[in-house]
């Protein structure tokens, strides 16, 4: 898979941090959040519910819950910061030059009103055409996101659909206003088993048609390792460690990384003891002094309960972590050789759907 | 005393006196709670305060009567306040604040004789959520058929028949309320039946009436609360509305209402004769009502403190 | 999925049958249709009903106690009462359904002319109570939802509770008084026909009918509030921000359209409310319709009368209730699937 240094990138994340209304004063959720998207690439976003993984993609659009908002740092979507524009200005990004899907496709559409409406209304919100023109590009994007007989389909109402393709026409959503951006937030989550596979390989597609940057907000590594470029692990509102996914599963720095990507089914080998990670993320309220992961740390010394650690940069990536540069678990270096055998079977397996699928999808371009 | 009459009525008296199912306990140990949420509500307080105050006045009213309620005066009639008919007199003459003392207790009483006949849509409704099928099917559509003539309208065809008199205002309210009553009881019922305790009482041999009056009843008893206070408030409103209609409770017995409609019919151009009577009515509805959202709102607190 | 055609039960009308008709638009609607003459029969069997209530012998009752025996035997015909009571229901049953409500005993004239003359007195009343309703209650319930605790929001959550409470005769009383009999705004009581004189027939319905909406419309608008606050906090709302629609277009298409069904069913209620409430408030206004109807008839125990003003009363409520119904199906997609 490509590597993360060649391209500029296409939306920057700098030292955000988004605090919500508290009983007792604001409640900071994240915390000198950076990350990076290029175009054409994919960055994984991880971490357990709660981590403020979400909150992150819709501060991103300026899209947060009333009671939460962003207290400090930039989103630069090619230099211009979307946290200071204006909210006028901020409505001709949102669902144009990025667009945004959510985890629960089915209560994500409006019950009321036929799917092709709901395509055609964001074709018209960001692009001058007719009416009639606008209904036609909709039936053409629930075409492109792979929906059979889209002519008919259009006409109908969310309720009509099942999860999968609930998701498929919120892609279409996304993706009328042509977007360079495109945020998924849980995409596969509340959907079949059978069908995550399915919806991965057609946001990878579209990726590589559109040449979009990817943000995949995610709880799956086994996601991250499929259709990722990049990984950015967030843990108790701070990015834990971030760089390539390849370095980053193969050899992560920060024990949560790996005690994430242990508790994988996918990266687990068949009959050994899948890993739980003990204790569970605190609330925002109660994150502890020091490294906040250090409670369920099994490496943690004194020094990670006293002090917070600062970024190292280690290679190609960044962690969080006071001990990042010992080589520390055993554990992970085994895991290591085994994953990236894995992982390079899995790039090429991979590598070939893409390229019939890319077929595909040229045959669809091209009518 | 024999052995034989010592070990004889021991196995009934202890199969009789189970202890009470756990959901019993429950329900019982949730009523108590209700009944503190409402203590601690202000509204709910404020309303139990009137209503004590005006069934007292219902009780002592000839001791409280300034003048004699029906005594006309005709050299003093429509009088405005004063010193001496502190409200003023009717178009009669007659003292309006005894009057209205007096009509407190006619006002209060058909209001809850009219509640206590629409109550016989309890027993129906619990029967028709239990046993469901035809007999809920059929009860159900009459009641759909009941509910769809406007309350007021049908009080108004009842005493239209029956014609006018304290107690026919009463049962045209109470058949009016009984589809009301109905409907609350039989959703009720319904949902308690559905539950999975209920197929386990069943299946330990419980008969349908305990099973009705161990489970059911107890578990309706929240929202027939509600909208006993409510109904009660309904009744209030739809017997005044026949008196301005001129079909409530015939002259001279004043009732609140009544005494509207004489200051309607007879003072029109005045605003104030129609006052005492318009606020009493108002406040002793607003009494019910604000009662019944209280309690409403004290078992959904209940409901959702149990969770 | 979800495509199948409506399959229409064999002919049969009767509750069973209806339900089992499949899925689709056209089968719920369908299915309300049936419901709602299945209650009409209801209605017009307890309307029958209601002259059982009558305390001993009708005709004697209306004719009084010296009555000639000829008198009574013509007035116990007149109201079919020298039938077996089995008969007299299924005549009056089959009549009622064929716009025949007997002949009134103190006009001797068909009881359907005399309510064809007071209906469109109080239908102008309630479509004009209708209209107030709508109007004040969409207008205060938005306002109120825009800003959930502002003042506004809590005057109307508040005051919607009292004027439940408040009679609307109560209120009509007041407002006769205040602006027709003091400021001599608008006329005290009496009706225009629209046909004779349109502004008339509006100024002479502008008192009673805020009377009727003033409580509706408080109930319109809260409900309004709750759905628009409902609605604007379900996840579709936040899409609708992220893919970059502006506010207005949000509220007023999106979350308006999805709290419009629920409301439809507040205003199908009120409708019952104000036709109810209608009755007295013309006996407080003057005017000549079906409530007057009613009340001069029982006065005079003219039961045919009675009978056709509550009958006539509940038709509408439930003819109008119907219509809701077949709008929210129309409204609402997901209806075929309850």
């Amino acid at each position: 898979m490509s590597t993360t240094e060649q391209t500029a990138p296409l939306l920057e994340v700098r030292g955000l941090s988004i605090e919500a209304k508290g009983p007792d004063g604001p409640l900071v959720l994240t915390e000198g959040t950076d990350l990076t998207i290029r175009p054409g690439q994919t960055l994984g976003l991880v971490g357990e519910s709660g981590s403020g993984k979400s909150m992150t993609g819709l501060a991103m659009l300026g899209v947060l819950p009333p009671s939460v908002r962003v207290r400090a740092g930039q989103v630069l979507l090619g230099g211009t910061d979307l946290i200071a524009l204006p909210e006028k200005e901020l409505r001709a990004v949102r669902g144009g030059r990025i667009g945004m899907v959510f985890q629960e496709p089915r209560r994500s559409l409006d019950p009321s009103f036929t799917v092709g409406d709901q395509v055609a209304e964001t074709i018209r919100a960001h692009r001058e055409v007719s009416r009639k023109q606008a209904r036609n590009l909709a039936v053409e994007l629930l075409d492109r996101v792979r929906i059979p007989d889209p002519g008919t389909r259009a006409g109908q109402y969310p309720h009509q659909f099942s999860g999968g393709m609930c998701q498929r026409v919120m892609l279409a959503v996304a993706l009328a206003g042509e977007p360079e951006v495109l945020i998924a937030d849980e995409p596969t989550t509340a959907l079949d088993v059978t069908v995550q596979a399915a919806m991965l390989r057609l946001i990878k597609d579209l990726q590589e048609e559109l040449n979009l940057g990817v943000l995949l907000i995610t709880h799956d590594m086994g996601v991250v390792a499929e259709v990722c470029d990049d990984v950015a692990v967030m843990y108790a509102g701070q990015v834990a460690e971030v760089g390539p996914v390849r370095d980053v599963l193969s050899a992560p720095r920060h024990p949560y990384s790996a005690a994430l990507r242990d508790a994988t089914p996918d990266e687990c080998r068949r009959g050994e003891l899948l890993q739980a990670i003990p204790g569970q993320i605190p609330p925002p309220s109660a994150w502890p002094s020091g490294c906040r992961f250090h409670p369920r740390c099994s490496l943690a010394v004194d020094a990670c309960r006293e002090a917070a650690p600062d970024v190292l940069q280690l290679g190609r990536t960044r962690v969080r972590c006071a001990r990042a540069t010992e080589n520390l678990t055993e554990n992970s270096a085994n895991n290591s050789t085994n994953n990236l055998t894995e992982n390079s079977t899995n790039d090429s397996t991979e590598n070939s759907t893409n390229n019939s699928a890319k077929n595909e999808g040229a045959g669809h371009g091209a009518r | 005393m024999t052995a034989d009459t010592v070990t004889e009525p021991a196995p009934p008296a202890v199969s009789r006196t189970p202890p009470p199912p756990l959901r019993r306990r429950l329900a019982r140990l949730r009523h108590s709670r209700v009944v503190r949420r409402l203590l601690t509500d202000r509204p709910a307080l404020v309303a139990l305060v009137l209503l004590a105050l005006i069934s007292l006045v219902a009780v002592f009213h000839s001791l409280l009567e300034p003048h004699d309620p029906l005594r006309q005066e005709l050299s003093h009639i429509n009088a405005g306040p004063g010193s001496e008919h502190l409200l003023g007199t009717d178009y009669l003459g007659r003292d309006v604040l005894s009057r209205l003392i007096e009509g407190t207790a006619p006002t209060l009483w058909t209001a809850v004789l009219g509640t206590l006949i629409g109550m016989i849509g309890i027993p129906l409704g619990l029967l028709g959520g239990y046993l469901r099928g035809v007999v809920d099917g059929v009860l159900g559509q009459v009641s759909d058929g009941l509910l769809s003539i406007p309350p007021l309208l049908f009080a108004f065809g009842i005493i239209g028949f029956m014609g006018r008199s304290s107690l026919n205002t009463a049962l045209a309210v109470g058949i009016v309320l009984i589809p009301r009553f109905y409907r609350v009881a039989q959703t009720a019922a319904r949902s308690v039946a559905e539950e999975l305790y209920m197929e386990a009482a069943r299946a330990s041999g419980c008969g349908p009436g305990r099973l009705l009056v161990r489970h059911v009843v107890p578990n309706a008893l929240g929202p027939l609360l509600v909208q006993t206070s409510q109904a009660i408030g309904v009744v209030v409103s739809v017997q005044a509305g026949l008196s301005v209609l001129g079909l409530g409770t015939p002259p001279p017995t004043p009732t609140w209402g009544g005494m509207l409609s004489d200051a309607f019919d007879n003072n029109a151009d005045q605003i104030f004769p129609m006052l005492p009577s318009a606020v009493l009515i108002v406040v002793l509805i607003l009494c019910f009502f604000t009662l019944g959202d209280s309690i409403r709102d004290a078992y959904g607190r209940a409901e959702r403190g149990k969770k | 999925m979800g495509r199948s055609g409506p399959r229409v039960a064999g002919g049969g009308m009767a509750g069973a049958a209806l339900r089992r008709v499949g899925g689709g638009m056209a089968g719920v609607a369908l299915r309300r249709v049936g419901s709602a003459i299945l209650t009409l029969l209801v209605v017009v069997i307890v309307v029958f009903l209601l002259q059982q209530l009558v305390p001993g012998d009708p005709a004697v009752a209306v004719a009084g106690k010296d009555a000639s025996a000829e008198l009574l035997a013509q007035i116990r015909h007149q109201l079919g009462l020298d039938q077996p009571f089995f008969l007299q229901l299924v005549d009056y049953v089959w009549h009622a359904f064929t716009f025949d409500l007997g002949t009134s005993i103190q006009d001797s004239r068909p009881v359907t002319e005399m309510l064809a003359e007071a209906l469109p007195v109080s239908l102008s009343l309630a479509v004009v109570a209708m209209g107030f309703t709508l109007v004040i209650g969409v207008v205060l319930g938005t306002l109120a939802a825009l800003r959930p605790g502002s003042w506004l929001d809590r005057t109307l959550v508040g005051g919607s509770a009292v004027a439940l409470a408040v009679p609307p005769f109560v209120i009509g009383l007041l407002l006769q008084n205040v602006f027709a009999v003091k400021l001599g705004w608008l006329p005290v009581i009496g009706y225009t026909a629209f046909a004779d004189n349109p502004v008339q027939w509006f100024t002479g319905l502008i008192l009673p009918g805020l009377t009727l909406a003033s409580l509706s419309s408080a109930e319109v608008a809260r409900q309004l509030r709750g759905n628009l606050i409902d609605t604007r906090e379900q996840d579709f709302i936040r899409t609708l921000r992220a893919k970059g629609l502006t506010w207005p277009n949000v509220l007023f298409k999106h979350a308006f359209r999805n709290a419009a069904a629920p409301m439809l069913t507040v205003l199908g209620i009120q409708l019952g409310q104000v036709i109810g409430g209608a009755v007295i408030i013309e006996q407080v206004f003057g005017l000549p319709g079906l409530g007057q109807t009613g009340v001069t008839a029982i006065l005079a125990k003219d039961y045919p009368v009675v009978r056709g003003v509550v009958l006539v009363c509940a038709v509408l409520v439930i003819a109008l209730n119907l219509l809701v119904d077949l709008i929210n199906v129309k409204l609402n997609p997901r209806t075929d699937l309850r």
